[in-house]
């Protein structure tokens, strides 16, 4: 255990490295890229002095480095600026747009994992039958459907054809319905593919032969035998997709007008609202640093292998 | 069965880099307004249709298809290139070099999915230059990390190995004799990232952050007929269904080569 928890401390420390690195990066990206927040904000026809005025304010006149170590003093202390066009603290603004991203993310994974999984177990048990060959066409045509066309094509029918749901926004709470399906059934086809390949794998392994040989039942060796050695790949992969889903998944809010964190940061950059796009952009990165680095965490607990093998 | 899908696909993509030619080469019409055939749906005298402002969507889809296969091989190209030699690089020396390289590689790796594109495309401003400049960003990282896993191993064989003891120069070394054999699975990473720089380059399009009217793109076609979707569905399934079919043709020849090698994609 205590190797583990040194592995676990290490991992950290990386992953907070990384978080700096990556701050650095958003400020720097933010500051050397031109474009003009004031100029944004005032339009072409303002005046000189009022354009002083707001540098001032917003205290663009500093030299970048003074700017620097103000931001980098701030992310420590998670005070993340104000909003420049809300006059807002980002911190809150995040919060407030949070509990929507986190709600589509978990629900759309569950959705995934409710389809994925059964039905990649199903294609590997009955391999090479018609069911199978079904299964992976549609896995392989479904990763190729752009979340952005599926979504407008699912508002299409069934909330102007059919009139069932809403066509966007969050004012109801069947709402959530729409975009759940597009990320899910998207995340279910890569899901599938994987839960067959590496059911296939184990059900070759010489214990569930023996297994078979002992008169254990097939739903038995499936589901207490193959299926916990055969899910630990498919942990990873959740993983990696669970974060880029909370990160906001973009282009579905966009679609829906989902209030998510992915669609304030669309928002942030049109408007050049530079505080609120590297508050959107940390936030961002640190849970998908985070949820990898717990996923990596909860498969070492799981798998001795892994601990044997590092020691 | 599986041959005759990789010939359809070929098939596909073969028409399609026909079609986006043609598109490109000869400059076809798709600025010219006809009030009178506003929203038109499609029918024998308009094969796919007029859109909102009355210009015929056939052109606009093949110039939207030529701009798409452009960016994509642009974009691949530049990433395998530039991700090819930093992963050998860094491969090779090892030391310091691989360290700081790859702290670099995971830092741009805490970038969820397209978010450093989105972010960079923004900020930079839309246009086809800074399409290419966001994406290739994002592209360099998975050649960098084939190309170097590649590379420590290639480094250890005997022939490399006598090659450095028979004094011949790094440059040569690595070109003659590394990069032959890093050069396989790296090609099939290429054929699969062309698709993913299609659906990239067109959601960067759909946020309106890509490729700048009146110039047509997939994603601004299917974001623009999003609008008008119950008058002229049309103009939401004639660019989603040209994506699909482009996506879904390059991933199964990308797929069945990757078969074909015999090897699982690292």
């Amino acid at each position: 255990m205590g190797r583990l928890l040194t592995r676990v401390g290490l991992r950290l420390v990386g992953a907070v490295a990384t978080l700096a690195a990556v701050s650095v990066l958003v400020f720097a990206m933010l500051h050397v890229i031109p474009g003009d927040p004031v100029e944004v904000m005032l339009g072409d026809s303002a005046s000189q002095a009022d354009r002083q005025a707001l540098m001032l304010q917003l205290g663009l006149d500093q030299p970048l480095t003074t700017q620097f170590q103000r931001y980098l003093g701030g992310v420590v202390h998670g005070d993340l600026g104000e909003s420049l066009l809300s006059r807002r603290p980002v911190a809150a603004m995040l919060g407030e747009r949070l509990p929507y991203t986190v709600a589509l993310a978990f629900a759309a994974l569950l959705v995934a994992m409710l389809i994925g999984i059964p039905a990649g177990i199903a294609a590997a048990v009955w391999q090479g039958s018609l069911a199978d060959r079904l299964l992976i066409s549609t896995a392989v045509a479904g990763a190729a459907i752009p979340t952005f066309w599926l979504g407008p094509v699912l508002v299409l029918v069934f909330s102007l054809s059919l009139g069932w749901l809403p066509v966007s926004g969050s004012d109801s709470p069947d709402a959530i319905v729409l975009p759940v399906i597009t990320l899910g059934t998207a995340l279910a086809a890569v899901l599938a593919r994987m839960t067959r390949g590496s059911m296939l794998e184990v059900l070759r392994e010489p214990y569930i032969r023996t297994a078979r040989a002992r008169g254990v039942g097939p739903l038995r060796i499936l589901m207490l035998h193959a299926l916990p050695n055969a899910g630990l790949p498919l942990l990873t992969v959740l993983g990696l997709q669970l974060g880029s889903l909370l990160g906001g998944a973009v282009v579905t809010e966009v679609v829906f007008a989902w209030p998510g964190i992915g669609q304030l940061l669309v928002d942030s950059i049109e408007r050049r609202d530079y505080p609120l796009v590297q508050g959107s952009v940390l936030l961002i990165c640190a849970i998908y640093v985070l949820v990898n680095l717990l996923t990596d965490v909860l498969y070492a607990v799981l798998d001795p292998r892994t601990r044997v093998a590092s020691a | 069965m599986k041959s005759t899908v990789v010939v359809c696909a070929g098939f596909i993509i073969g028409l399609a880099a026909a079609a986006a030619a043609v598109g490109a080469l000869a400059p076809l019409d798709i600025t010219t307004i006809d009030l009178q055939r506003i929203l038109y749906a499609p029918g024998h005298d308009a094969l796919l249709g007029y859109d909102e402002l009355g210009r015929a969507v056939l052109p606009r889809l093949l110039v939207a298809l030529a701009t798409s296969l452009q960016v994509a091989i642009v974009v691949v190209g530049c990433s395998a290139l530039l991700g090819t030699l930093i992963g050998i690089v860094s491969g090779w020396y090892g030391g310091a070099t691989d360290y700081l390289l790859m702290r670099i590689v995971d830092v741009c790796m805490a970038f969820p999915g397209l978010l450093l594109a989105i972010v960079l495309a923004g900020l930079l401003g839309a246009g086809l230059g800074n399409v290419v400049i966001a994406l290739v960003t994002v592209g360099w990282l998975g050649f960098t990390r084939l190309a170097r896993a590649q590379t420590l191993s290639v480094r250890q064989r005997d022939h490399v190995q006598a090659a450095r003891v028979l004094g011949t120069p790094v440059t040569a070394i690595l070109w003659r004799h590394v990069l032959p054999l890093v050069l396989t699975p790296l090609w099939v990473e290429a054929s699969l990232a062309v698709a993913g720089v299609v659906i990239a380059e067109a959601s960067l399009s759909f946020l309106g952050l890509g490729i700048q009217a009146p110039a047509p793109s997939l994603g601004s076609m299917i974001r623009d007929g999003t609008r008008y979707m119950l008058v002229a569905p049309h103009l939401v399934l004639a660019p989603g269904i040209t994506l699909f079919v482009l996506v879904l043709a390059i991933n199964l020849l990308g797929d069945a080569w990757r078969d074909r090698l015999g090897k699982p994609r690292a």
